[in-house]
């Protein structure tokens, strides 16, 4: 028995000086400074990937340590805001701000919420500084039982969100809402105790996109709709859509509307602004999507309700860059590189002009 | 109490100290059946849910006493019967739905696997192949054995005696206990990250697949049900093998010597020859107790010499069909086994036909390089599309079966087994050359600090991983058998 306990012993120790050692390479390469990025992860000081095969980020563990930037924006929204709104060119026009997309792929409006409880929880004093970005579009508006959805954004009886919440044993469910494990004050330094690990997930992720994007390389979703084109194309295309939103009978209705309003408010009273972004969808989709057409048509639901709440400002991003082609997008919703460097500079030039609205 | 747990960890070296500290005389009779008890417990939430266990154990040692008071062909029959009805009974079989079922949530883990125990013990004890008269300790230490409690492996009670009498008996030396970790740490790699990759590649795959059948071309979705079933079961593999490993090392650690389950399966080149590398334990106990029987009941009933190896492959059919219904208790599991019963007696009449009308067998055959490449392509293949049945819904099925029809099945087949036999020769060529890194590395590799550390650094990597999980790490997949 002896033996047994001396080996087990020796392995756990030198355990313990792996873990000292990636700790310490953590704080050398990756200081804590920076731009924070989750599409530039490597680069930012949280540098958590997405674990998700759309995209998404660990915006319960980052939103600790940017809590005390004086002037921070948080961009929340899907996978199209989180392509599609850059950190980076936001920061060269909003030099003061610390800049975070916390967008999820795939994130209605309850996974919204959760982003700002979590905000809310780590930074109660931090809001009046905050500005929140909110890139939606018509997917943004789906019920969170649509079952095409759940897979994407739901294990179990948890979204991801909280799944993600509750890998490092910081959080605990409660009233289907996360709660502190530790004390706040303690959150800071749990986080960075877990450098290592951040730094293992990260190469995680970046073996596990490559090794997705090898195989997507030729059976992508896209392969899916292989040999299909134009209009055949378009519509199996929506065919998927349709699955991922949802009936449409559910769809982008008062309630959903209602809801996304509420959000609004919320951001409002917790003492941050909010910038609506509506980005834009390809024409074929404008033109063909019955869900984008119940979405426009409702749209004026939480457009007007804006209108009531200080420190709010909506644009529409595609009325903002109008004529723009098809090939701006590299699907039915994500923009292309090119593209995605032109919203982020539109929307940034947008915030600047509303500076002074928006409370800075 | 899951495996992989902080709380089983806590419990399994705890039980070591237990194990080792406690008087010989009481090891066996008290401390080891305690520790039993207590791993069950902590599966149940309110003892209601124990009693279907208890039952079940009660009527297998029931008839096991009974076979050993009277070995009455007819008795042992009755305790069988009741042993199989009870098991059927508790496990809900889909085709005895018309049954009133218990209604509250009890403890069905386990179940498959004390089955196997009870079964061989009552025959054996019948065939006087066991002479010793069974205690109650010893009938519910074997059945419930924590470290093959879950997932086996199936041991004979011959065997488990002996193993039980050296329990906790041996102090290990240094290398040993070390040995034992490596494996553990091993298995916990595959389980934790191999098999975790694996499943969510497949679950990444499935997901398009489940909602695309209709719509998709037939090209893309030949490709997902070969990536999506070749995945599947490397899952499989990696989750069920590197928890044999974690319950081998475990057992050694306390002194037993578990049988092995594994044996490089992806090497067979035949469906037969899959069943002596994969789940062997299985295997053997099929062979022994359902196989041989069977063969010595058709051979009994058509005494003909030339029928012989025909009758062998009706009894290999009717073997693995009933091994594959043991899988599961839904419809999906019936065809599970026909695909089963049908690899390997398709397999064994080739053979026997080849032996008949060319004078050479099939394992002659496949002793060919290139043969044999080929030959193990297509049992990983055929043995692929077979385990679909544990992930497709009988729906998902329809809808493939509507959308290939058979042939296109046969070309998913042909066109999986070709890539596989690329994929196995490159992967050949790489074994090559990391032997021969090995061998050159063998002075590092002996270094004591050098393999503590690099063990030691695949720990860090599992506990990463760990973490990193996609929500969870999956469970042991038999555990639901």
């Amino acid at each position: 028995m002896k033996n047994i306990f001396r080996q087990a012993g020796i392995i756990l120790g030198l355990l313990g000086l792996w873990y000292l050692f990636f700790l310490f390479l953590t704080y050398l390469f990756y200081p804590d400074s920076g731009v924070v990025d989750d599409n530039q992860a490597h680069r930012g000081y949280t540098f958590t990937k997405s674990i998700y095969p759309d995209g998404g980020s660990s915006v319960d563990l980052g939103v600790w340590l940017s809590k005390n930037a004086p002037h921070r924006i948080i961009i929340i929204g899907s996978s199209n805001a989180q392509g599609g709104i850059r950190p980076t060119v936001l920061q060269t026009l909003l030099p003061d701000f610390a800049i975070y997309n916390g967008a999820i792929g795939g994130s209605n409006v309850t996974q919204l919420r959760e982003i700002l409880d979590v905000v809310r929880m780590s930074s109660p004093q931090s809001m009046k500084g905050t500005i929140f970005v909110a890139g939606i579009f018509y997917g943004t508006f789906f019920n969170d039982n649509v079952s095409g959805q759940h897979v994407l954004w739901k294990n179990k009886d948890l979204t991801i969100f909280q799944s993600d919440g509750l890998r490092y044993g910081l959080y605990k469910p409660k009233d289907n809402k996360l709660e502190l494990t530790l004390e706040p004050h303690l959150m800071p330094w749990a986080v960075r105790l877990l450098r290592p690990f951040l730094f293992w997930h990260c190469i995680f992720v970046d073996v596990r996109s490559h090794y997705v994007d090898f195989w997507d390389s030729f059976h992508s979703m896209t392969g899916m709709h292989e040999g299909m084109q134009g209009e055949e194309l378009k519509q199996s295309v929506l065919a998927q859509w349709k699955v991922s939103l949802g009936d449409i009978k559910g769809f982008a209705q008062a309630q959903q509307m209602n809801s996304f309003l509420e959000l609004c408010q919320e951001i409002i009273q917790s003492g941050a602004s909010l910038v609506i972004v509506d980005l834009p969808v390809p024409q074929w989709v404008r033109e063909k999507s019955a869900y984008y057409k119940k979405y426009i048509l409702n749209r004026p639901l939480y457009i007007n309700g804006i209108k009531n709440i200080p420190r709010v400002r909506y644009i529409d991003l595609g009325t903002s860059l109008p004529g723009r082609p098809d090939s701006d997008f590299s699907d039915s919703v994500h923009p292309t590189k090119e593209a995605a460097e032109m919203w982020s500079k539109t929307i940034a030039d947008f915030v600047v002009s509303q500076r002074r609205y928006l409370g800075f | 109490m899951d495996f992989l747990s902080i709380k089983f960890f806590l419990f399994f070296f705890s039980s070591i100290v237990v194990i080792y500290l406690s008087p010989v005389r009481y090891r066996i009779r008290v401390a080891f059946p305690v520790l039993n008890a207590f791993f069950i417990l902590t599966y149940i939430n309110a003892p209601s849910q124990l009693w279907p266990l208890v039952v079940f154990l009660a009527a297998g040692f029931a008839g096991v006493r009974l076979v050993e008071t009277w070995a009455n062909r007819g008795i042992f029959l009755t305790a069988l019967s009741v042993i199989l009805i009870t098991f059927v009974y508790l496990k809900k079989y889909t085709f005895i739905s018309f049954a009133h079922f218990i209604q509250w949530p009890y403890l069905s883990v386990g179940l498959s696997y004390i089955l196997f125990r009870m079964v061989q013990m009552l025959i054996d004890v019948y065939q006087k192949s066991i002479q010793e008269r069974i205690s109650p300790v010893s009938f519910f230490n074997f059945c419930c054995n924590f470290l093959t409690f879950v997932s086996g492996p199936i041991q004979r009670y011959q065997d488990y005696k002996i193993q039980e009498a050296s329990l906790g008996q041996k102090a290990l030396k240094d290398t040993e206990a070390f040995d034992c970790f490596v494996r553990m740490i091993h298995g916990l790699f595959k389980v934790v990250i191999l098999s975790t990759m694996c499943l969510n590649y497949h679950k990444y795959l499935i997901v398009s697949l489940q909602g695309s059948i209709v719509n998709a071309s037939s090209l893309w979705l030949c490709r997902k049900f070969i990536l999506a079933s070749s995945f599947y079961t490397l899952y499989l593999f990696f989750n069920f093998s590197g928890y044999m490993d974690i319950v081998i090392s475990f057992g050694r650690l306390l002194g037993f010597q578990l049988p092995e389950n594994f044996n490089r399966p992806f090497a067979s080149r035949s469906f037969l020859e899959l069943w002596s590398r994969w789940h062997i334990t299985l295997a053997d106990w099929f062979k022994f107790y359902v196989f041989n029987p069977f063969l010595s009941l058709l051979a009994f009933r058509w005494p003909n010499r030339e029928a012989v190896p025909y009758l062998g492959v009706l009894a290999y059919f009717l073997t693995f069909f009933i091994m594959g219904l043991w899988h599961g208790s839904s419809w999906m599991f019936l065809i599970y086994g026909l695909f089963l019963g049908a690899g390997v007696s398709v397999n064994k009449l080739f053979d026997v036909l080849m032996r008949k009308y060319f004078s050479v067998s099939y394992n002659k055959m496949i002793d060919h390089s290139l043969s044999g490449l080929l030959g193990a392509a297509f049992t990983f293949m055929y043995f692929s599309m077979g385990l679909s049945c544990f992930w497709l819904d009988f729906n998902g099925l329809a809808q493939l079966m509507g959308k290939f029809k058979i042939q296109g099945f046969l070309v998913i087949f042909v066109l999986g087994g070709l890539i596989g036999a690329v994929v196995m020769f490159l992967m050949g060529l790489v074994r090559d050359v990391f032997d021969r890194a090995l061998v050159k590395s063998a002075v590092l590799l002996g270094n004591f600090y050098f393999v503590r550390a690099w063990l030691s650094f695949e720990l860090l990597m599992v506990i990463a991983f760990w973490f990193y999980g996609f929500g969870e790490i999956p469970d042991f997949v038999y555990k639901g058998f």
